[in-house]
């Protein structure tokens, strides 16, 4: 591939050919097709009540649940969708702390959650809530050994099981990971879904933004106590400005006529501006031990007054990865293989992105029936009563 | 356009403002897949491409624009900015920039902190921010110690229970819990069994 050098140093591929149809001569051809183009303009002029509709219309999540316990502001869900319950061995969701959870429940057809319930598994879900001022000292420690904890024995006891299948998700994964490494008795299968694992490569642009010479993680939250929804949500977007404030305009545009499409759009469009403040002990442990000194992989990764020792994992596990995630890169995942100890490891990748991962058409056939299916061989058969 | 005086030339003799747009708008029109554009002659840095405006067979002066075409040059424009977006937002001007947002945007909120606590808090005589988090500090603290002690009470009786009772333990983590916790006067609890 050729490539033109810029002024700045950046080298562009060469011109991708595109075929030949209709961008020279022909005047005719090109005055049908713009009038084809205005024709199409007024049809999606047209659709704006439908998609003031659809928009009116989204929810939070799709299946049905019930609170089984509830530590303000922490909750945690069971779902209640009728299924035939094959494995005794419950499924709990372990959400990252800085958006809702419900993305794993976004849309009847784009939902893990059905897909864990369709495959026979009792399913619960850790919301985490709305951290308020009151929140802003609790550490990663209070999150893992706290509510995590007494959820899980909360759920060993309702479903009289003695072990728990754990499925994290970014940096609940993370948190799945500590709690296995913490509990391995109480882990019966652990499923990472773009868990960040290893800080060492700095091809993310996150990486490059907590780098500690310029980001002050310790004065942030001195200052701030809650990190602001705002600020960590803005920081997501920014990692694909064009994509995430021209492009995304552009695509709902161009198919701004399509019901179900609009049904997608708005679900997700909800769910990521959905942000909720996280707490500032939390942030700092993670930025600090995570980001900026990489300690989880080491072996020294501080929580309460022990430090995290993957190595003490030993239960099967599936990894999961996105291989066009920009937020979590497959790079940051896949090195939980190097510091375990169980001997039963897999590693699954799908084409999608960080979100596309739970809520991609493409997961969905290809990835999750398989790892349901890894998740029911490996689980404890339900008893019959 | 008349180039500023003081710009350093970049590579070709071209400012790098003109620079990145001529390389943007290259990039672009040739993702589309147009061999050349008009009008660009006349703009300093800004080549006019052969193949267009000469020809005089379209409406559009030489070049058929169709939506298609525009929309892959579109698209082509699109690719072309993130890229120097990526690359602008690992710089180190970027870096120091954000840190410098992140600085004032600290000193706003102290100064807005100190301001409540030390004029607002005494005139309406209620609560401020920095006074509350004191607080919940403290609660957190002395809920956690509580915890603690909680947690160690609730160990010992289960011991307790269990050697009353005579039964194994019933699972790993009650183990755990046994080899974990602190030798125990057997004796005392032996005599003294816990009612419930």
């Amino acid at each position: 591939m050729t490539q033109t050098q810029t002024p700045f140093g950046m080298p562009f591929p060469s011109p991708v050919d595109f075929g030949s149809s209709g961008f020279m001569g022909d005047p005719t051809g090109a005055m049908k097709a713009w009038q084809t183009e205005f024709e199409t303009m007024g049809k999606k002029l047209a659709a704006m009540p439908k998609v003031l509709e659809a928009a009116m219309k989204t929810k939070k999540g799709s299946t049905p649940h019930e609170v089984v316990m509830s530590e303000s502001p922490v909750r945690l869900l069971r779902y209640t969708g009728k299924s035939d319950k094959r494995h005794g061995t419950p499924v709990l969701f372990v959400f990252a702390l800085v958006n809702r959870p419900y993305v794993l429940d976004l849309l009847p057809h784009k939902s893990v959650v059905r897909q864990f319930l369709s495959a026979g598994f009792d399913v619960y879900m850790m919301d985490w809530g709305v951290p308020s001022p009151a929140d802003a000292t609790k550490t990663l420690h209070d999150y893992v050994e706290g509510h995590l904890h007494r959820a899980v024995e909360r759920i060993l006891a309702d479903t009289e099981q003695d072990q728990i299948n754990l499925v994290g998700y970014c940096m609940g994964g993370t948190m799945a990971a500590m709690y296995a490494s913490l509990h391995q008795e109480l882990v019966k299968n652990l499923l990472l879904m773009a868990a960040p694992i290893d800080w060492s490569s700095r091809d993310s642009l996150l990486l490059s933004w907590t780098d500690p010479q310029y980001f002050d993680v310790d004065s942030i939250v001195d200052t701030f106590g809650l990190i602001p929804p705002a600020f960590l949500g803005n920081s997501f977007a920014m990692l694909k400005p064009v994509a995430n404030y021209f492009q995304k305009w552009q695509g709902f545009y161009e198919k701004m006529d399509d019901e179900r499409f609009l049904e997608d759009f708005f679900a997700m469009e909800v769910w990521s501006n959905d942000n909720i403040p996280i707490a500032g002990e939390v942030y700092r442990d993670f930025v600090k031990y995570g980001f900026q000194q990489n300690l989880l992989v080491q072996g020294r990764f501080p929580l309460g007054g022990k430090k995290i020792n993957l190595g003490n994992i030993t239960c099967p596990v599936l990894n999961l990865t996105a291989d066009a995630d920009h937020l979590v890169l497959p790079c940051q995942s896949t090195p939980l293989k190097d510091c375990i100890s169980s001997t039963d490891y897999t590693a699954m990748s799908v084409k999608a992105g960080h979100i596309g991962l739970s809520v991609g058409s493409r997961a969905h056939k290809d990835i999750w029936p398989k790892a349901t299916a890894w998740m029911g061989e490996r689980s404890a058969p339900r008893s019959v009563d | 356009m008349a180039e500023p005086q003081n710009s350093p030339p970049a590579s070709g003799g071209v400012d790098p403002i003109t620079g990145f747009w001529r390389d943007v708008w290259a990039r672009s029109t040739a993702g589309a897949g147009i061999p050349g554009m008009p009008g660009m002659a006349g703009i300093p840095g800004m080549p006019g491409m052969p193949g267009m405006g000469q020809t005089g067979d379209s409406p559009f002066g030489g070049a058929a624009f169709t939506p298609d075409a525009m929309r892959r040059m579109q698209g082509a424009f699109y690719e072309a900015m993130a890229q120097y977006a990526e690359q602008y937002m690992r710089s180190p001007q970027f870096l120091e920039s954000m840190k410098r947002s992140m600085d004032q945007a600290m000193q706003l909120r102290q100064q807005m902190d100190g301001f409540l606590k030390s004029n607002m808090s005494s005139a309406f005589e209620s609560a401020s921010g920095g006074s509350n988090s004191e607080i919940l500090g403290a609660i957190r603290q002395s809920s956690a110690q509580l915890q603690s002690q909680i947690a160690k009470i609730d160990e010992r009786l289960s011991d307790v229970e269990l050697v009353v009772s005579g039964k194994p333990r019933a699972s790993k983590s009650s183990a755990k819990a046994e080899s974990k916790s602190k030798p125990k006067p057997q004796s005392k609890s032996q005599k003294k069994p816990t009612k419930r």
